[in-house]
């Protein structure tokens, strides 16, 4: 943590990024609140990805800025801010020619941590993924889907990052695993007070996690606050349409 | 390189059979060089010994690739002497307008720091020739008694057809009139007047084929064709260097007939002898030197032959590894210099090899080193295009997972984009060293040696089993790097990296 902590993990400030006439993210305006949870959701091609991949600096604003754990995201600065954060890719993104506990312990072992930690990290992480260690010494092609989407979760909480970026973190996990990670993930979220920018497209699994839900339409936030807020108040029509279809999943989670 | 350890164990035998108290100051060095053809190459034997006679340790850089490769090196130090046909220094080397104008030659070549001696004896022009018998029947000696016969059947080189100098004004100035005149394939000629379908034919006058066929050599009596005179050209340094060798050096002056060169080519050329022993014999029988002949064996040949042809495939393939893979990495960052340096290096690629190792000659010389710099310029354009396939071809999502998790640019360099494109960088370098192989026998042209060496022999002296001599090993070391390339793929190519790599 910076000396003067700020009470955000980061802010978009008029944050727009152009790609096409037809595709436009933002402009955004936006503040991720520390230690809490915020849950991007919309329809796909709204723009999810893209505000993760800005807060990460893989994707650079064209107009706006973004901030980040009290940093501007200047090219000398990124690599020093991106180890304070965790980033999960909506595909995986685990390196072939690793292992799966090489492509784990890859960025600890860059920055030169101790090997105890190292070991204790993974140890920890995997049973919190609930990821069985044998697994870890395979290459990730020999890994089914959802344990690969495991490992890279386990990567990405590795330094025990200020800021987590999840893009569909559970997505490739049969419902009873799902049920029980999500648990305990937000447990640990809980207690170490990490900042977390989540995307999903469960809304039942939003509501979970999400301490502020932001609902994204064609770049822009349709409506932002709990659950409940939006379905209490709903800022459009688009809103409306957006919880109405997804509702018959959230029923099935609201049941037991 | 054994070569030139044997050549110098024989000039050390030679030295010493010769001149037993010459042994206690150094010897000179000096290096004789010598064109790609017989005749070229029995000259520089008959210089190479003339020179060992005269104390000197001599390296017979044999059989370069032509007249300009020869004169370049000589010009460059390179070698020390050669011999050379007044009508090539005149016309193609001094644009001079007359070979027979040898003080013209002689001074042109003094401005260029060389030295001519007087001509050796024979002249190597075109000239027309008949069957001894029909010599003989008609009276035939000189083409002007040609032109009076009407009824003969000519078969001319296409070349003499085609060349400024050559038929056309032949025709002219001496009022030949064939009865038929068939362009034809110099060596078909040969046998087409041994079978009597044509009663004459042009050709050089120390062909070896004149004396086994019988010929009568017409004279030139109006002087048409240019002179090629063999004169021995040399650096004039060589005179304060190394005074004996030019002393022996000038007792060829003169001492060389058309005979002897024809029977010394015949020699070489239909009996299978080598320029070695044809021009021991010569100098044995005609200036009382005596040297040694050694004869390696097949087995010799070939295994030096193979150790040069790996040293160039080898070195120039670790050379272009090491410059084409950070060229391509640089290449696959910034779009501009790789379009630069693709399109450069593909252009490269176009460029005959010899006339790239012509243009290196002034900076690299001849032998190893400027062979292997072609081939470095050649084996670069599949390495670098190799790494940047594979560079380019990793997906976005793991290139910036890699970045992402914060990896400075060079580790991720190392550890993720170079062994995720490991496999395409492997066969870029694959490609390059099947290349090389290939290539490398145009080192043979600037006296590299390889498997170049047996192959220019064996097509000079049209013997297959000379050519195969090359040609076979150079197939085999092709087939071995295709499967060394298997090995080094499996221990370069990291498992769970998308194999094979075929492009
Ligand atoms: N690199 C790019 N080049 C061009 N267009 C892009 C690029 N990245 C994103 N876009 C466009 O920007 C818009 C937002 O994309 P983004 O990936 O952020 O959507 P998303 O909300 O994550 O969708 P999904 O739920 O399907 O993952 C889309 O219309 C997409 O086509
Ligand atoms: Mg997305």
């Amino acid at each position: 943590m910076v000396d003067a902590p700020s009470p955000f993990a980061a802010r978009f400030l008029g944050a727009a990024r152009t790609f096409d006439a037809r595709s436009t993210v933002g402009p955004i305006d936006l503040e991720v609140a520390r230690g809490k949870t915020t849950v991007l959701l919309g329809p796909s091609g709204c723009g999810k990805t893209t505000l993760l991949r800005m807060l990460i600096g893989l994707a650079k604003p064209d107009s706006g800025r973004v901030e980040v754990l009290g940093e501007s995201l200047d090219e000398e600065r990124l690599p020093s801010v991106r180890r304070r954060m965790g980033y999960l890719i909506q595909e995986g993104g685990l390196f072939p020619h690793l292992s799966a506990r090489q492509n784990v312990c890859l960025l600890a072992q860059h920055v030169g941590r101790d090997p105890a930690f190292i070991d204790a990290q993974v140890e920890r992480l995997s049973a919190l993924a609930r990821l069985d260690p044998q697994l870890l010494q395979k290459l990730p092609s020999e890994l089914s889907g959802g344990q690969r989407q495991r490992v890279a979760l386990v990567r990405a909480l590795m330094l025990e990052p200020e800021l987590l970026l999840l893009d569909e973190p559970l997505g490739a996990l049969d419902p009873m695993v799902r049920v029980e990670l999500q648990e305990d993930l937000r447990a640990a979220f809980r207690t170490l007070e990490t900042s977390v920018v989540m995307v999903t497209h469960d809304l039942a699994e939003a509501a979970f996690f999400a301490d502020t839900l932001v609902l994204l339409h064609e770049g822009k936030i349709a409506q932002r606050g709990s659950l409940d807020d939006l379905e209490r108040t709903p800022a459009s029509p688009f809103v409306e349409r957006f919880l109405s279809a997804h509702r018959p999943a959230r029923r099935r989670e609201v049941t037991p | 390189m054994s070569q030139a350890l044997r050549a110098g164990a024989i000039v050390a035998a030679c030295a010493c059979a010769s001149l037993p108290l010459a042994a206690e100051a150094e010897p000179p060095k000096v290096k004789v060089g010598s064109k790609a053809f017989t005749e070229g190459v029995v000259l520089g034997e008959l210089a190479t010994r003339m020179c060992a006679a005269g104390g000197a340790e001599v390296d017979h850089r044999r059989q370069l690739g032509g007249s300009v490769i020869l004169f370049k090196a000589l010009e460059a130090g390179e070698i020390d002497v050669y011999v050379e046909y007044t009508g090539t220094l005149a016309a193609e080397l001094l644009h001079l307008p007359d070979a027979r104008d040898l003080g013209a030659i002689r001074r042109a070549l003094s401005d260029r720091g060389l030295v001519m001696s007087e001509p050796l004896g024979f002249d190597n022009t075109y000239a027309l020739g008949v069957s001894g018998d029909l010599a003989a029947k008609k009276g035939l000696a000189t083409v002007t008694q040609l032109a009076t016969h009407r009824d003969l059947v000519f078969g001319i080189s296409h070349e003499l057809m085609e060349r400024a100098d050559g038929w056309p004004g032949l025709q002219r100035r001496y009022g030949l009139a064939p009865s038929e005149l068939r362009p034809m394939d110099h060596d078909v000629a040969y046998k087409a007047l041994a079978a009597r379908q044509i009663d004459v034919m042009d050709l050089y006058t120390t062909d070896a084929e004149i004396a086994s066929l019988g010929l009568t050599v017409l004279e030139d009596d109006r002087g048409y064709f240019p002179s090629y005179r063999a004169v021995i050209v040399h650096r004039a340094e060589l005179a304060t260097e190394a005074p004996e060798c030019v002393t022996q050096l000038r007792r060829l002056e003169g001492a060389i007939s058309a005979e002897a060169m024809r029977a010394m080519n015949a020699r070489v050329k239909l009996e299978g002898q080598s320029e070695d022993v044809a021009a021991a014999e010569f100098l044995a029988s005609r200036l009382d030197v005596e040297s040694k002949v050694s004869a390696p064996t097949r087995f010799d040949r070939i295994a030096a032959r193979t150790g040069e042809h790996l040293l160039l495939t080898f070195a120039s393939l670790l050379a272009a590894t090491a410059l084409g893979v950070p060229l391509g990495v640089l290449c696959a960052r910034f779009a501009r210099l790789r379009h630069a340096v693709l399109g450069v290096a593909g252009v490269m690629q176009t460029v005959p090899s010899l006339a790239l190792l012509v243009l290196l000659i002034p900076f690299l010389g001849i032998g190893t080193t400027p062979a292997i710099a072609a081939l470095i310029l050649y084996s670069l354009f599949p390495v670098v295009e190799g790494t940047v396939t594979g560079l380019s071809g990793i997906p976005a999502a793991l290139r910036e997972s890699a970045e992402a998790l914060g990896l400075s640019r060079g580790f991720r360099l190392r550890s993720i984009e170079l062994p995720l494109a490991s496999p395409s960088i492997v066969s870029g370098v694959r490609t390059a060293a099947v290349l090389a192989v290939g290539t490398a026998t145009i080192g043979a042209m600037v006296g590299a040696g390889g498997y170049g060496q047996p192959i220019l022999t064996g097509v000079r002296l049209d013997s297959v089993p000379m050519i195969l001599e090359g040609a076979l090993p150079a197939a085999a070391l092709a087939i071995a790097v295709q499967a060394l390339f298997r090995g080094v793929e499996r221990l370069v190519v990291p498992r769970g990296v998308s194999g094979g790599g075929s492009r």
